[in-house]
């Protein structure tokens, strides 16, 4: 039934966000979701319905239908909406754009702010970041196929905490990660 | 079959009640607002926590839920099996087999891991309600961190008693950005949610609020540099059953005698260190 596996997959989002840099898996969606990952399409189903809205990166049309049709979130333009979705063939610039779109919230409403659902090929190796902060005992790492650019531009939307964004990597594998914005990050070189 | 949804939640109610917790958990301290839901318990019994536990728990989890200490008051029974009449789960009265811990102003003696959640019942979410009545104004209090009002309470309390006497619900700076209201734990427990291993969420019903704090995060109660915070002392007091002096405990009067006795407030611990020293 649809709603345990929400249920699940709501708990390992929420993990991976409680300790950021921690790898989880989340079950695949029992409908077919494609073209995003299938646990994309899962997580999208745990946390959208009609009271938020959604944005999806690239110009298909499809995804933004489905995820419709299965959570009742309306489309909205980048910077008014509460997801952002990222799938795997957005380019570099596209998503620099959205993320400088992404709604930060403001000072009294700061979980106003955007999260993105962001699809990487890879979780588990490609650049490697430092993490440190809440959720983070010491220091942690993060292995992945994000490239650095798009990291430094997080960084510089999150410079004036509380204000920021959350975002939700899940990968091929159906791995996910989780980077709220209180997560300090550094490249490793 | 039971006639209500898994979790007695709707599943839209749960949706809305998890992002909250998600953006809880992103911004440390902060308090988030959600709708808050009639759940059949009156406001201000638990119905924040209960809304929470309700939006986390799945088919695996293993709950305990306590009330000041105790897994056998009417308030923690009735939550227990509420839940596990709506869902099947399993229930425990031990700390270490529990995967999600509701609990109204104790958090358990036994540490937590951090494969466990703790969620904490919270009857006024707001530190600066005793300096500000008005809503709008605290909340722009804390987006200026403007926490001035908050020292100025205990600084009072210091100039009438020579120490704070603010005994429960002790204020905390979170993070470094927000002061939240611990719910009312005793100041003993306020070191356990630094640096917790466990993520800790916090659950207002009737004031609409749910808040978190994730585990290895710095939680700070608030103090003087010339008034150090400061936990219950209970110096030269022991627990009449166990002996235990490292834990919170209980002051008893014996009807008969009229003498003072001292018994640990986490019932559940008691009995496990109890039976362990009797070799069951």
């Amino acid at each position: 039934m649809i709603f345990h596996s929400t249920q699940l997959a709501f708990r390992e989002v929420l993990e991976a966000l409680s300790f950021p840099g921690k790898i989880n898996l989340v079950d695949e969606c029992p409908y077919d979701m494609s073209p995003l990952i299938s646990q994309t399409g899962l997580v999208c189903m745990t946390l959208l319905d009609s009271e938020v809205t959604f944005h999806v990166s690239d110009d298909n049309n499809e995804i933004t239908k489905t995820l419709h049709a299965y959570t009742g979130s309306h489309t909205i333009e980048a910077s008014k909406a509460d997801f952002i979705i990222l799938p795997l063939s957005s380019s570099m610039g596209v998503i620099l754009n959205k993320l400088e779109q992404a709604n930060i919230g403001d000072l009294v409403r700061p979980h106003k702010s955007a999260t993105i659902i962001f699809e990487v090929e890879s979780l588990q190796s490609g650049f490697k970041y430092d993490l440190k902060g809440p959720g983070i005992k010491g220091t942690n790492f993060l292995k992945c196929t994000v490239q650095p650019e798009i990291l430094k531009k997080r960084n510089e939307i999150n410079k004036e905490y509380p204000l920021g964004i959350d975002m939700i990597f899940i990968d091929l594998q159906g791995n996910v990660v989780g980077l709220p914005r209180t997560t300090q990050l550094t490249e490793v070189i | 079959m039971s006639k209500f949804p898994f979790a007695f939640l709707d599943e839209q109610s749960k949706k809305e009640i998890r992002r909250a917790v998600l953006k809880g958990v992103a911004i440390p301290g902060y308090q988030v607002p959600f709708a808050s839901r009639e759940i059949p318990i009156g406001r201000g019994w638990g119905t924040g926590g209960l809304q929470i536990t309700l939006a986390l728990v799945g088919q695996n989890d293993v709950l305990k839920v306590i009330d000041q200490g105790s897994d056998e008051s009417v308030n923690a029974e009735n939550i227990k099996k509420l839940v596990q009449k709506t869902t099947g789960i399993e229930t425990t009265i031990h700390t270490s087999e529990a995967t999600l811990i509701q609990s109204r102003h104790r958090i358990p003696e036994v540490p937590l891991r951090s494969d466990q959640i703790m969620i904490l019942q919270v009857p006024e979410p707001e530190p600066l309600r005793h300096v500000e009545r008005s809503e709008f104004k605290t909340k722009q209090m804390h987006a200026e961190k403007e926490y001035s009002g908050a020292y100025l309470l205990l600084f009072e309390q210091i100039m009438r008693y020579g120490q704070t006497s603010e005994g429960a619900d002790y204020p905390v700076y979170v993070h470094n950005r927000y002061v939240m209201n611990p719910s009312p734990i005793p100041r003993f427990d306020n070191p356990k949610i630094h640096q917790s291993d466990a993520l800790v969420l916090f659950g207002a019903g009737r004031e609409k609020k749910i808040y978190a704090v994730p585990p290895y995060t710095n939680v700070e109660s608030l103090a003087f540099d010339d008034y150090p915070f400061e936990v219950e002392a209970f110096e030269g007091k022991a627990c009449k059953a166990t002996g235990l002096t490292n834990v919170f405990l209980d002051e008893f009067t014996d009807e008969e005698t009229g003498e003072t006795y001292y018994l640990c407030n986490d019932t559940s611990y008691m009995q496990e260190y109890l039976e362990q020293k009797r070799g069951i």
